[in-house]
């Protein structure tokens, strides 16, 4: 018999764990945190290097002309054509122009149904052009993408800068590759209208998939399966640094090997690079010996936070997130204009780019070797999936303890009652016939034994129980009573499962549902939304209010310690599988919630009740929400400004999510409105529960 | 093996027929005269060659060389192979020993690109395509293929002996004897079999034995146009041999051999050349200029195709041809410019074919598409589902019946039910000829006959799942993907357009001026596709034994320990035989004080002896013990 078979020395392990368990909780959680963020210090994470040999980046000689005038030309061109009409895209320059260099050019239209019919029935067009440059020696069996979005001057902003400088190096780079005979797969060049959009209709086309609401129109031609993909995002000013955006559709990242190779040949035209416009200082980059003062620290954990910032929202950062969900690797190259510091031509963005596809054009396999899963704390760093899971799983392992230890605590509460119970009887019987047999005084006997045995570790269960409940009196003679069997085990809290997964569910429908009759409110989408969500979140909050049953006093009846286990239980399972796909958006959800959610009881002081539920509040999605809307709107003059500026982000963002998850199949609404929400309900019915228990 | 490795050694023992010089041309050729005026047999055959070029839409330019030999006697009698004069002896012994009736094979690098460039003259997919016809005395025609596949390989350096049960069918509608064959046979394609390799790569080591097959190498005629650089710069380039049975005399009292070499090659004239303008010429195309033409040659023509209805493009030709022709074929005129290379490299002068276009700005404009193209693609994403695609135009104003066919490789799993002909969502009714995969052993054979509408788009998908493949079955570059063979569409149209073959029963491309037929049998093929299957991670073996053995042996084990055995203390007097005894001992003296000299000597000893095993504890127990006592 051992540790775990054998009842002795498991009762030690589970005293251990009963007696210890708030400071374990504590530790995990702390420790995990710190780990985690420690792990963007340098010491604590990898240089990157390249898995797929066959990239050999930068092993070719650049084959473009020194002074590439033609680019220059075309640029020129371009601007005055875009200047013509800023509110129109160049798609018909474009298309000439890539025909006029004896490309296959071809135009593909696009049409998006809005999610809220109801309320534009308008449906929006638009149209991509795309160009195959066919490789002369192979049979259209592979291809790579340029892909480049059309953005008119005057929707130009910091988020989306103008790419017209991008078109302008497609046409060039188009011009010399066509020359060029070691083409083994072919390049496509993609403009894409409406950003993301235009994107997933050439995508889908591609593939022959259709999606609910944005209908494309079939390709009239294709090149094979795409190998990789580059999104280029250049004005038409030199820029003065590289910016990249990685994060994909629901928190895809693009292969390692495809980040290295681009941010390696940045470094190879001398330019700097950056993840989330987090430059790195400039004497630290080709070395690794520096990086460990407090300061390299810092700028490193900013920069890591910043992409599981963007990581987290589950929405793609660029054009390139829509390629993800086709499995193919991609990445967005931004160039950024400042008027400081160094900079690059169009010279040397087209050195870049025709390096990348020169190593592309290598890659004898699809991108397979490498990782999939990793956070850059720089440009050359790496924290891979094996580095943080650990220390994520320290931060939930917290939820979990609670939960296993709450579970034990149920089931020998649950014996105790049943004894007592027992007992009770016994001794009614007892006082019935006290002239009683002397036989069964022997049997009673050894009912003692059994009855005292059992007690000593009720006891000690209780005591945990009493520290548990510091402050209130265990009070025996309440009106609700504990052994009554309704209010005991799953049958107490299956209510409040179902009505958590019904809530749950209406906050996963409503938008949708509220749309539907939302026209005659003639309210603006974004505001119906929020206000249906508040709605929800309303109700939602009451519902244990509405639970608690009249005649019994007025706490809700149920087992709560078997609704926490349960609930912590599931919490760990979500933000694990959640974490296995997503880890930012994991981790910031762990951070918020399990402190939080470990730490509620019920009370019968109405301060800690209410601290409680304010806590709880804090932590759910919705106002998580709007902290992201907050932290967004961030530098205001005054607090009310920030307020309603964050509050305007906030419903902004919401909206955007709901579309990502019509338009896109995100899933970051799904999470949050589906699993995390119904949680957190179960979360919320126990400090409403009676201490009682 | 044995059989490659025997074509090999024949087609390394055949001597050149013909040395570099044009003398030793003559001496062997007079050697071969000699040989027939000793009357050992009736060697009558005839050699042609000819170079047909058209100049494509966008600056390309389609060369197509064609060089027949003719052989007056019938491949079905034992006899003819013994003796050889233009024909190649080691195609010759091949084609005997394996009883072949008809051999196509062709060897391709790049895609035809039919939207753009119309028919070639010899279809042929991207890789290599073999397809033959056994004569019905061959018994065993699988055994047959498999043999005739080895030595093939052999002969073009090829591996083609890759073509094995998994990759071969028998076509049952879309393949027919292309010369000389009874109605009988030709509609049972028992005797038939078809094999494709969709990822062979084809290089000089490949066009090697292909040239050496010609009576005159390269070393006269058009076949000195012959570039190995200039080749695989192209953007596509297909050698193919073509042997079958043909009538000798218009009559068809009597057969003959014809081997038909072609090679055919599209180079992009703009890309290539310096200014980026579209003209062309043979040093353009081929880097060299034609000095001559083999002399054994009955015929040696340059066919330029000036203007199918390209008015729009006039270009000018270069020197003046001998002659041109302006024939109407079906309903579509075509010009051609032939030049007699003979008499153009009379006296050492040398022959420079070259096309200037008047007006480079309106290269662009986009060539008008042929009849019937198609586009093939493979649908959906992921590692488990796909699905495949091809759609068929038909510019025709016309119904067009069609025969398509798909070879499917085992491990898509197509479900049949999933097949559809569909023009403008409507069904199209279809005849279908089915053969399921069976795993590991044969592909899935999908032949169907429907009707194109006129200016329509007709679409035949189905779809696929992906199998799991064992992993041995993986090749070294597992994550590259496995290909798909091109699907065959065969259709007899109407219209000529865009269409240079010469008619199925011509040997020469010469006979386009003089045949009057109205149908084109066309057989187009479709691009080859690249799927991806499930791949294991190949690194995982290494991974898997590292890890289990980390895990069992560390992690599990103690864990198994921890969890399912009993920690009980020490009970010291079990292991420590000798302190136990010592223990007992002074215990005992304790209680009996009455202890003898020769007791305590043996404690002595027993103290040493535990020494000697210098464990802590024992010491530590020792003297506890002593101390106690």
């Amino acid at each position: 018999m051992g540790l775990l078979t054998n009842e002795h020395s498991r009762n030690r392990l589970v005293k251990l764990l009963l007696a210890h368990d708030n400071k374990l909780c504590c530790v995990s959680y702390i420790a995990g945190v710190v780990w985690f963020l420690a792990l963007a210090y340098q010491p604590f994470n990898a240089g990157t290097y390249f898995s797929e040999n066959a990239l050999l980046p930068g092993l070719v000689e650049s084959e473009l002309p020194p002074m590439f005038v033609s680019a220059l030309q075309i640029k020129d061109e371009i601007h005055s054509e875009m200047e013509k009409d800023k509110k129109k895209t160049p798609h018909a320059w474009i298309y000439k122009n890539f025909r006029e260099i004896g490309l296959e050019t071809y135009q593909q239209n696009f049409s998006l149904i809005y999610p809220f019919r109801s309320v534009t029935t308008q449906i929006v067009t638009g149209e991509n052009v795309f160009s195959i440059l066919r490789a002369r020696r192979a049979a259209s069996t592979e291809a790579l993408v340029l892909s480049i979005p059309l953005r008119p001057l005057i929707n130009v902003n910091k988020e989306r800068p103008a790419t017209h400088g991008g078109i302008a190096l497609a046409l060039a780079l188009a011009k010399e590759f066509k020359r060029k005979p070691y083409w083994s797969k072919d390049i496509i060049f993609l403009f894409s209208d409406f950003d993301e959009i235009g994107t997933l209709a050439w995508l889908d086309a591609y593939h022959k998939t259709e999606s609910e609401y944005i209908k494309a129109n079939d390709l009239p031609a294709r090149s094979g399966p795409i190998q990789a993909a580059v999104n280029l995002e250049l004005p038409a000013q030199d820029v003065s640094y590289y910016n990249l955006l990685l994060e994909g559709l629901n928190g895809q990242l693009p292969n390692l090997d495809l980040v290295n190779l681009v941010v390696r040949l940045c470094r190879r035209e001398r330019s700097q690079v950056a993840i989330h416009h987090s430059l790195e200082k400039r004497r630290h980059q080709y070395s690794d010996s520096h990086g460990e003062s407090w300061d390299d620290f810092k700028l490193s954990l900013s920069t890591m936070m910043r992409m599981m910032w963007y990581q987290a929202s589950g929405a793609p950062s660029g054009n390139h997130g829509m390629f993800h969900k086709y499995h193919i690797e991609a990445l967005t190259v931004q160039g950024v204009v400042k008027k400081k510091g160094s900079h690059n031509d169009i010279i040397t963005s087209a050195r870049i780019v025709e390096g990348v596809f020169r190593s592309l054009n290598n890659l004898l396999e699809r991108f397979h070797q490498s990782f999939f899963f990793y956070l850059l704390p720089a440009t050359n760093r790496y924290v891979s999936i094996g580095m943080y899971m650990p220390a994520f799983g320290l931060m939930i392992l917290a939820s979990l303890i609670k939960g296993i230890t709450l579970w034990i605590v149920c089931g020998d509460l649950k014996e105790k009652r049943a004894l007592e119970a027992k007992k009770l009887k016994e001794e009614k019987e007892k006082s019935k016939d006290d002239k009683g047999d002397e036989k069964t005084d022997k049997k009673s006997e050894s009912e003692d034994k059994e009855k005292a045995e059992v007690e000593e570790v009720l006891t000690k269960v209780k005591e945990h129980v009493k520290e548990e409940s510091k402050d209130d009196e265990f009070d025996d003679d309440d009106e609700g009573d504990p052994n009554n069997p309704a209010n005991q085990g799953l049958i107490s809290i299956t209510p409040i499962i179902l009505v958590s997964l019904l809530l749950a569910w209406m906050a996963h429908q409503g938008p949708e549902l509220m749309m539907r009759i939302m026209p005659k409110f003639r309210i603006h989408t974004e505001d119906m939304v929020i206000y249906s969500m508040l709605a929800i979140f309303t109700a939602a909050v009451m519902y244990p209010k509405l639970m608690i049953r009249k005649s019994s006093n007025p706490n809700l009846m149920i087992d709560w310690r078997l609704l926490k286990s349960i609930a912590l239980i599931g919490q760990t399972l979500a933000l694990a599988c959640v974490a296995l796909l997503n880890i930012s958006q994991a981790f910031f959800l762990a951070a918020f919630m399990v402190p939080v959610t470990c730490s509620v009881w019920p009370t019968k002081s109405r301060v800690m009740r209410w601290v409680q539920l304010i806590a709880l509040v804090m932590v759910s999605m919705l106002f998580l929400m709007f902290v992201v809307g907050l932290i967004s709107a961030w530098p205001q003059t005054s607090t009310w400004d920030l307020i309603m500026k964050g509050y305007a982000n906030t419903k902004h963002l919401i909206f955007l999510g709901l579309m990502d998850a019509y338009l896109f199949n995100a899933w970051s609404e799904m999470i949050g409105s589906a699993i995390i929400f119904p949680l957190w309900l179960l979360f919320w019915a126990v400090p409403w529960a009676d201490p009682s228990f | 093996m044995a059989a490659l490795d025997r074509a090999k050694d024949e087609s390394d023992a055949t001597p050149p027929s013909l040395g570099p010089a044009s003398d030793q041309i003559w001496l062997d050729l007079n050697f071969h005269l000699t040989e027939l005026s000793a009357g050992n047999a009736l060697i009558d055959d005839e050699f042609n060659e000819e170079l047909f070029i058209k100049p494509l839409q966008k600056g390309y330019v389609y060369s197509n060389f064609q060089f027949t030999t003719k052989w007056n006697a019938t491949i079905h009698h034992t006899d003819t192979f013994r003796h050889y004069h233009l024909f190649p002896k080691a195609l010759g012994e091949v084609l005997l020993k394996y009883g072949v009736q008809e051999l196509h094979l062709s060897q391709t690098q790049g895609l035809w690109r039919h939207k753009q460039w119309g028919y070639p003259v010899h279809d042929a997919p991207p890789g290599a395509e073999l397809w033959v016809w056994f004569k019905p005395s061959v018994s065993n025609v699988d055994k047959a293929w498999t043999d005739l596949a080895n030595a093939v390989s052999g002969l073009f350096c090829s591996s083609l002996n890759f073509m094995d049960s998994k990759n071969i069918i028998t076509p049952r509608w879309s393949f027919r004897p292309q010369g000389l064959a009874s109605q009988a046979y030709a509609f049972r394609s028992y005797f038939m079999r078809y094999g494709t390799l969709p990822h062979e790569i084809v290089c000089t080591e490949n066009l090697t034995p292909w040239r050496k097959l010609l009576p005159c190498d390269s070393n006269a005629g058009l076949s000195t146009l012959f570039n190995a650089f200039h080749f695989h710069d192209a953007n596509y380039h297909s050698l193919g041999l073509h042997v079958r049975p043909v009538c000798a005399n218009p009559e068809c009292t009597e057969e003959a051999i014809e081997l038909s070499q072609s090679l055919s090659i599209v180079t992009d004239v703009v890309s290539t050349s310096n200014t980026g303008a579209p003209h062309w010429s043979l040093k353009s195309l081929f880097g060299n200029h034609l000095v001559s033409a083999c002399p054994i040659a009955s015929k040696s023509v340059i066919i330029v195709e000036t203007a199918e209805q390209q008015a729009s493009l006039p270009y000018r030709l270069s020197p003046n041809p001998t002659l041109g022709k302006e024939i109407l074929r079906g309903e579509e005129k075509h010009n051609y410019a032939v030049y007699d290379v003979r008499s153009f490299t009379q006296h050492g002068r040398v022959l420079n074919v070259a096309g200037t276009y008047e007006d480079v700005s309106r290269l662009i404009d986009d060539a008008v598409p042929p009849p019937i193209h198609a586009h093939r693609y493979i649908t959906g994403y992921g590692l488990a589902d796909g699905g495949i695609t091809c759609l068929i135009h038909n510019t025709l104003p016309v119904n067009q019946s069609i025969l398509y066919m798909d070879v499917v490789p085992w491990f898509t799993r197509v479900y049949f039910s999933s097949l559809e002909v569909t023009n403008k969502d409507h069904k199209v009714p279809f005849k279908v000829h089915y053969v399921p995969a069976k795993d590991r052993l044969r592909p899935h054979h999908l032949e169907l006959a429907f009707m194109l509408w006129p200016h329509s788009t007709t679409r035949v998908s189905f779809n696929f799942t992906r199998a799991f493949l064992k992993w041995t079955e993986y090749p070294p570059d597992a994550n590259h993907g496995f290909y798909i063979s091109s699907a065959v569409i065969s259709a007899l149209l109407p219209s000529s357009l865009e269409y240079t073959g010469p008619s199925q029963g011509a040997s020469e491309l010469s006979t386009i001026f003089t045949e009057n037929s109205t149908n084109f049998m066309t057989r187009i093929h479709t691009e080859s596709l690249l799927v991806s299957l499930p791949t294991p991670d190949f690194s995982m073996p290494y991974n898997v034994i590292c890890l289990a053995c980390t895990v069992l042996a560390i992690a599990f084990g103690s864990m198994h320990n921890l969890t399912t055995r009993r920690f009980v203390k020490e009970d010291l007097s079990k292991k420590k035989g000798v302190i136990a005894k010592l223990k007992s001992f002074f215990s005992r003296k304790k209680k009996e004080e009455t202890a003898k000299e020769t007791e305590k000597l043996a404690a002595d000893q027993g103290e040493a002896k535990s020494e000697s095993e210098s464990s802590p504890t024992a010491s530590y127990d020792n003297s506890n013990a002593e101390e106690q006592s």
